[in-house]
């Protein structure tokens, strides 16, 4: 890349974080609101996030979600890791029937407005227990996967990267039901959607990740202050980097070559290289308390693909705080354990002048693998009603190849780094 | 000596006024025409909190939908509504409806701007329910639940 480009690119990324940074700091404290508010079907409200986090390591950076920006591994703090404006209008078409739709600005590989906003729907209510909506709506695969954005409903500056930060889809283009009733002392919720998604994702000069055929069922158990979550989601991807063609284009050289043990390997490498047709799915189940004192919050999750280029795995976390005042200090524990073993080289390519072929298919199956624990602290303080402060600290081991919540120097794939990395943000709504 | 005979009675006035406040019952109502006659603190805090949206008529009957009317956001009066009926406070209910707002998953209850506000809502929609400070109720509607602070 010509260093006008790299000046270039630079200066759009400044330009774009300058934009976020005025945006969060200006667009509450406008007269907006009172001018919707005052009008009966119409309604604007929001949710930002003001943050800012450092980390001690000067090789490795960390990423909130995998469809963030490049970013440098020598930067070791950042503005817009967490920081980001929600705004939403609300416009009720009838006491049936709404229109939503939301935008959020946040740090994001290729973002504009389509992929900005997370919420275009309408829905309506054909009976006082059953919601539709058609359009743009949210992914409801976890327990926090449709408000993972709105940092002010959670006790963390952020949810825990192990379990959110490698799910690329944030919302869905299609339909979804939900079937509520009261039992006993609960109410549940049953939930069922379909649709297909899309994802900017920075791989090479840039992957156009698209989720079809995708389907979703949720049951969500709520009681005074019990709320309880199973979850069950599939999807199927649409589309291949174009950053692996020549990866793939030469594996199906020596797939193809008929050598014996070598080609086999090839073709598995192949199949293992290829998001394009792969099955993802996601099994969870979650359990939130807070009863105004005591907070705890925990996920299981299990997911499975049909590529190992794909990250998947066992992921879980647990927290729990305590209500002081407008203080709350808390604790969590999470960790993600990829359901992939390494893989390493069974064969020599020498016959074919393949193995630095091999190495390279090697070196990016095990590349997207995630295999870290994450021990944080941290407290909210409750400023006002409608907003909070947090610091946190979190203490990361991330294992040999298992590195993919990261941007790193290639140096440091085979070793186990732990970063320390504070964080402190102010969420506000309004 | 006229200042601070001024500075008293104002001090007085403001205690007086907030002392009543902090005591007022609060009343929840409905329609006249709803034949809801009475309801329970849970089955108002589920309508509150959009996890129900309709009332209870009793076995045999139609459901009726209900539409939820709050008052303003920071009004003492919703603080008090809330912490009488669920023990939630503000902060809390503010939590719980922004999770459920930007999710898309429920849109929260209108708000209007004040109890005579409510009043005249409630009596217009058959369909309403909203709570009031009880000095200001009237026999055009029904009470189905008194709470006190």
């Amino acid at each position: 890349m010509s260093s006008f480009c790299k000046v270039l690119l630079s200066r759009i990324a400044y330009l774009r974080c300058r934009m976020l940074a005025w945006a969060i700091l200006i667009l509450p404290a406008v007269n907006i609101v009172p001018a919707f508010a005052d009008v009966d079907s119409l309604h604007f409200s929001g949710f930002g996030t003001l943050a800012y986090a450092r980390n001690n390591q000067k090789n490795i950076s960390p990423l909130r979600d995998v469809t963030q920006s490049v970013v440098s591994v020598t930067s070791i703090d950042s503005w817009v890791l967490d920081s980001r404006l929600g705004m939403q209008l609300e416009y009720n078409i009838s006491t049936s029937a709404d229109f939503v739709g939301q935008v959020v600005l946040r740090d994001k590989f290729h973002a504009n407005f389509n992929n900005s906003t997370e919420l275009a729907y309408v829905a309506i209510r054909p009976h006082s227990n059953l919601d539709l909506r058609l359009g743009r709506i949210s992914y409801d695969a976890f327990l926090m996967s449709e408000y993972r954005d709105v940092s002010f409903v959670q006790p963390w500056v952020r949810p825990p990267s192990e379990f959110y930060g490698w799910l690329p889809i944030f919302s869905v283009n299609g339909a979804d039901g939900a079937y509520s009733f009261q039992s006993d002392e609960a109410s549940w919720r049953i939930k069922a959607q379909a649709g297909s998604s899309k994802a900017s994702i920075p791989i090479g000069a840039g992957y156009d990740l698209r989720a079809d055929n995708l389907f979703g069922v949720s049951i969500t158990r709520q009681s005074d202050s019990l709320r309880l979550k199973a979850a069950y989601s599939q999807w199927r991807t649409g589309s291949e980097p174009s950053a692996f063609t020549p990866l793939h284009q030469g594996l199906d050289a020596v797939a193809t070559a008929a050598i014996p043990g070598v080609s086999a390997e090839a073709a598995d490498l192949r199949r293992n290289l290829s998001f394009k047709d792969s099955k993802i799915s996601y099994l969870t189940v979650g359990a939130a308390f807070d009863d105004g004192v005591w907070l705890a919050q925990g996920e299981l999750g299990l997911s499975t693909s049909t590529a190992a280029v794909v990250p998947h795995g066992i992921v879980a976390y647990v927290s729990v705080g305590h209500n002081f005042g407008d203080w709350m200090p808390y604790l969590m524990l999470s960790s993600s354990l990829p359901s992939n073993d390494l893989r390493s080289a069974t064969n020599d390519w020498g016959t074919v002048s393949a193995n630095g072929l091999r190495d390279s298919a090697l070196f990016t199956v095990n590349a997207t693998r995630i295999e870290q624990e994450t021990a944080s602290i941290g407290t909210r303080f409750q400023l006002h009603p409608k907003a909070t402060f947090k610091l946190q600290w979190d203490n990361t081991t991330i294992k040999p190849s298992g590195y993919g919540l990261w941007w790193r120097s290639i140096a440091i794939n085979n070793q186990i780094t732990r970063v320390n990395l504070i964080s402190t943000s102010l969420d506000f709504i309004f | 000596m006229r200042v601070s005979s001024t500075i008293q009675t104002l001090i007085c006035l403001t205690c007086l006024t907030w002392s009543l406040e902090t005591c007022a019952e609060i009343v929840v109502i409905v329609n006249q025409k709803n034949p809801v006659q009475t309801m329970t603190p849970r089955q108002i805090s589920d309508l509150y909190l959009g996890r129900t949206r309709h009332f209870d008529t009793g076995k045999g009957n139609a459901s009726l939908a209900a539409v939820v009317y709050e008052q303003p956001k920071n009004s003492p009066l919703r603080e008090a509504f809330f912490h009488a009926l669920n023990g939630m406070s503000v902060d809390r209910v503010n939590a719980y409806w922004a999770r459920l707002r930007f999710s898309g998953e429920v849109l929260p209850p209108k708000t209007l701007t004040d109890s005579l506000a409510a009043l005249e809502t409630v009596q217009r929609d058959r369909n309403a329910i909203s709570y009031v400070d009880s000095s200001v109720v009237s026999k055009s509607v029904k009470i189905v639940l008194r709470l006190k602070d």
